[in-house]
């Protein structure tokens, strides 16, 4: 990067240094000079609304806020003279004016801005003796959203959550209604919010106006403790501070602050769903059978039942399949690995996402995807089939941070409209399952340009040929569609200069426990001489089951009945079993089957460190307070010393777990060098439909902030679930469908009742059904939750 | 010497004379002065509804911790504690909860003696609390003929008097001419 240029000014006598460009409240705040903000967010443009700021500089004839100048050669700056001191009370008190004293009740106090910057910088006393202004006979305590609680009387008009919502989330929900002391922030017409619900706007209100309702008026901030912890949700994973009371229980969670690499956002999924791990259906106490009688056991006791049960699984070498998901820390996963490698001896580890096109992508650009800093300074973002805002909102937030604050061009393709292609230039239809032939076919536009191609398809390739820096984002859609994708995208990238390419697998940490513990036919690291013909898929192992080829299993990770794809299949193979191993969190029919279920840490409660989407070494301590137990990787570390192993310590499992993750990376680049695979792309045939023509196309997947079974075992968000078939317009019209029509779907004997609502925001010839809207029973014969999106061929919907 | 002894007596005899101080207790009751830190009750409005709005403020300034609140949202909306745990035994009377309310809600009495058998009863709930509040107490807001503690509040100044004293203060006098 080239040398930005610099400028010397001075700030309360202290002469410093800043970048051009830097604004006064950042050059203050890096020599240690507090300037208080309201209106002022590092991670939103400057507004200059609250005037909190103001600060005297020399020959300015007036006081000029600190959140919106830049620094300039030669400043000289006072942030505490007389005039400003005299200037902020006045703010103080004006802001104070409207503001009522419900500084008890309200649950932002103990860490208001509003709080401390009057206490620091106000007057102390008020002479508004006036009525203050009152919205609570009209709108003041409207509700607007479940989740959310809005008191409007306390706003102070910073606008921080409106310019979240625009530039940060890009939902435009809320925004400021009337002018002067009428203002107020709200929804349109105060309908209820249908947005996304991702609490960010109650995040960074320096009030109590916007608070997180789940959480409303139940406790104090100071009686809260903040453990930093990672949210294992979906493969952003985020960075979260869970917060914990006197008795050790989490009463919320929020998003990290001023930390260089966080992001201060958080999405619904990780703010709201931290109660699904608290109920009824959280597995506590472990249960053994032994001669046919189950008995329970704590979970501190769970060694010994353990290492009998793995004591019976090694007997059996070569029978046992080793199944894991994708909610679980690399030493975790690395651990699972060496043990059913060393220990257990067997050639089957299986992960239970649909990982082929994983496999290859992780092999190719490991170490090399696109980080969230590519995102924030692309000049092109192409989103390929990834409905962000659906499966990891963080990504999402990059993306329209991207777009609404440094001006980046997006393109969306695909079978959806989603959020971000609202704010895109141009949305280019394409068919479920068919990005690979999108891919290729816009390599080939780059060359010779195609008449007969759309103005969209025309718009996205001029794009690509002008674009300076691109980043090509492709969901877990195309990433199903296999390592034909995965080449095809790779050569794509390789001819387009400074292109960066990013693959959003749906589950928690996917990429790393993909790298650490491998699956039956790659092998991380060590172990070359085991065999190479065990499992690779989840459905290899339910045929080994039915054949009998396989007598044990174990299964580890969090929510795993979700992840078997034809549950009542996998039941009854599951009954032909000596051993049933499982090692989750929640309670599930699954539990209930095994001969030994081990209870484990949950999403936030976990120990051990993350490899997310976007690259990034998450760390999670498994700090808090109340959390079930202890952490599984330092179970599987007595248990391997127990069963005959080394013993070793946590520490230095995770230096291996990280030299592991470098050694994939240097593969990767080397990979890269060989440049053998560069240009096999383009023979491999389509796996796409033709929608319209064979049938609908229904597109499954689960509904917004649904991860796994989440919205079913939490009662903040299940509340939202919306249980309808989205279809296209034009279709429904065709099929004589009308809105809010309900619909039987049938695949062989099985259906479905539901209702439709029609929508031109999908591809004609597909429809839309949020898979976590349907109860347990219909979910089955789709395949359940966890599996990637796919497409399913229904004809004749109607019903 | 002698007179130095006939002093001493002299000082004796004098209280010989004085009126007696001693208190016949516990056969007759301990006499507390209006300002006596005793045995803490809950006030409610003259509607009934209870004070207490619940923001911890008395938990978090007891430095003996014998408070224990737990909190939740009425239908209404409003704040309201639906546990408010008083642990007697640890309980040094300092006042401070006292002094930190907001809504005068917690309040000392002047119950000196609720010795109990077992430390269990001991431990105040709120319901407990609440119907401590004595019978004089009610339908006064802020309450005035307290018969308990008739000085433990300090009175509230009305607004007027607060901007007259900010209008006398030297600095803004300066500052308007």
């Amino acid at each position: 990067m080239a040398d930005i240029a610099k400028v010397r000014l001075t700030i309360d006598g202290i002469s410093t240094e800043a970048e051009k460009g830097v604004l006064l409240v950042e050059a203050a705040r890096r020599i240690g000079i507090k300037i208080p903000v309201f209106c002022s967010h590092s991670k939103l443009l400057p507004l200059g609304a609250c005037r909190i700021c103001l600060v005297e500089i020399e020959k300015a004839p007036k006081l000029v806020t600190a959140c919106t100048t830049p620094v300039g050669e030669g400043m000289v700056v006072f942030t505490r003279s007389a005039r400003v001191v005299k200037a902020r009370q006045g703010i103080v008190e004006f802001l104070l004016a409207n503001h009522p004293l419900d500084c008890p009740i309200c649950d932002q106090g103990g860490e208001c801005e509003l709080q401390d910057v009057c206490f620091e910088f106000g007057r102390g006393k008020s002479r508004f003796e006036d009525i203050k202004r009152n919205f609570d006979n009209k709108y003041g305590r409207i509700k607007l959203s479940p989740v959310l609680s809005w008191v409007n009387n306390r706003c102070i008009h910073c606008e921080r959550c409106t310019r979240v919502c625009h530039q940060v989330v890009g939902e435009d929900h809320i925004g400021m209604l009337n002018r002067g002391d009428k203002a107020m922030i709200s929804t349109f017409q105060f309908t209820q919010m249908t947005c996304e619900l991702c609490g960010n706007c109650a995040e960074v209100c320096p009030t109590g106006t916007i608070t997180n309702g789940t959480v409303k008026y139940k406790d104090r901030v100071w009686n809260l403790t903040p453990n930093p912890s990672v949210c294992l949700l979906c493969s952003s994973s985020c960075a979260t501070r869970v917060w914990t009371d006197l008795k050790g229980k989490v009463t919320r969670v929020t998003a990290p602050k001023d930390e260089q690499d966080c992001c201060d956002f958080l999405c619904a999924k990780g703010r709201f769903s931290f109660d699904a791990d608290q109920g009824e259906q959280r597995l506590r106490e472990g249960t053994k059978i032994t001669s046919e009688v189950a008995e329970t056991f704590q979970q501190s006791e769970s060694l010994q039942p353990t290492v009998q049960a793995f004591k019976a699984l090694a007997k059996d070498s070569g029978s046992t399949a080793v199944i894991y998901n994708s909610r679980i820390a690399n030493e975790e996963a690395y651990l699972v690995g060496r043990i059913a490698r060393t220990v257990l001896k067997t050639p089957h580890v299986v992960p239970l996402e649909n990982h082929e096109g994983l496999t290859s992508y992780l092999d190719r650009f490991s170490g090399r995807q696109s980080t969230s800093k590519d995102i924030l300074s692309a000049d092109l973002i192409l989103l390929v089939d990834a409905p962000l805002a659906r499966e990891t909102p963080m990504i999402g937030y990059f993306v329209t941070r991207a777009v609404r604050q440094k001006g980046a061009a997006l393109y969306t393709v695909g079978p959806e409209k989603t959020r971000h292609s609202s704010m895109g230039l141009a949305h280019h239809w394409n068919a479920p399952g068919a990005s690979k032939d999108f891919v290729l076919s816009l390599i080939e536009a780059l060359q010779s340009r195609k008449s007969d191609a759309s103005a969209e398809f025309n718009k996205i390739v001029d794009a690509v040929q002008g674009s300076r820096q691109m980043v090509i984002i492709a969901g877990s859609r195309p990433l199903a569609e296999g390592p034909a994708f995965i080449r095809a995208i790779e050569s794509l990238s390789s001819k387009v200069a400074n292109s960066k390419v990013l693959m959003v697998p749906e589950g928690g940490n996917t990429l790393g426990a993909m790298l650490m513990a491998g699956s039956g036919m790659r092998v991380p690291g060590w172990g070359s001489n085991v065999s190479q013909n065990g499992c690779s898929v989840q459905e290899d192992v339910l045929g080994a089951i039915e054949k009998g080829s396989i007598k044990n299993v174990l299964l580890i990770g969090e929510d795993l009945q979700e992840g078997l794809i034809n549950w009542p299949r996998w039941k009854t193979a599951f009954a032909k079993l000596a051993n049933l191993v499982v090692f989750d969190a929640f309670r599930s029919e699954l539990t209930s089957l095994a001969t030994l279920a081990v209870p484990v840490r949950s999403f936030h409660e976990f120990e051990g460190s993350v490899l997310s989407a976007l690259g990034e070494w998450k760390i999670a301590r498994g700090s808090i307070p109340g959390a079930v137990g202890q952490s599984m990787s330092r179970l599987l570390l007595k248990l391997e010393s127990e069963l005959g192993g080394a013993e070793q310590s946590f520490a230095s499992v995770t230096s291996e777990v990280k030299k592991l993750y470098q050694w994939h990376v240097s593969r990767a680049t080397e990979a890269v060098e060989d440049k053998k695979s560069a240009d096999s792309a383009g023979k491999d045939k389509s796996t796409g439909g033709n929608p319209g023509k064979d049938g609908v196309f229904l597109l499954i997947g689960n509904d917004l902030y649904h991860s796994g079974a989440m919205t079913l075992r939490g009662a903040h968000l299940g509340q939202f679930l919306n249980r309808s078939l989205l279809m296209n317009s034009a279709d429904a019209e065709k099929m004589k469908i009308s809105n809010d029509a309900r619909v039987q779907l049938k695949i062989g004997s099985d259906k479905v009742s539901v209702a439709v609502r029609t929508t031109d925001d999908i591809m004609s010839g597909c429809c839309f059904l949020a898979l976590n809207s349907l109860s347990p029973d219909e979910r089955r014969w789709f395949g359940g939750i966890g599996k990637p999106l796919t497409a399913v061929i229904i004809s004749g919907g109607a019903a | 010497m002698i007179t130095e002894i006939l002093k001493g007596l002299s000082i004796t005899l004098d209280y010989f004379f004085k009126p007696k101080v001693t208190e016949n207790w516990p056969a007759e009751p301990h006499k507390v002065s209006p300002r006596f830190r005793g045995r803490h009750f809950l006030a409610r409005y003259s509607g009934g509804q209870e004070k207490c709005v619940a923001c911890y403020l008395c938990q978090q300034v007891c430095p003996a911790k014998a408070i224990t609140i737990e909190s939740e949202e009425r239908p209404d909306g409003t704040r309201y504690p639906t546990k408010y745990e008083i642990n007697m035994i640890r309980c040094i009377f300092c006042g401070y909860c006292q002094d930190a309310c907001p809504e005068d809600a917690i309040i000392l009495g002047n119950t000196l003696e609720f010795p109990t058998r077992t430390r269990k009863e001991m431990i105040y709930s709120k319901e407990m609390l609440l119907a401590l509040a004595p019978e004089g107490h009610n339908g006064k807001q802020p309450p005035q003929a307290d018969t308990h503690c008739p000085h433990a509040y300090q009175k509230p100044q009305k607004d007027s008097q607060v901007s007259d004293n900010i209008a006398k203060q030297p600095t803004e006098r300066k500052e308007k001419k």
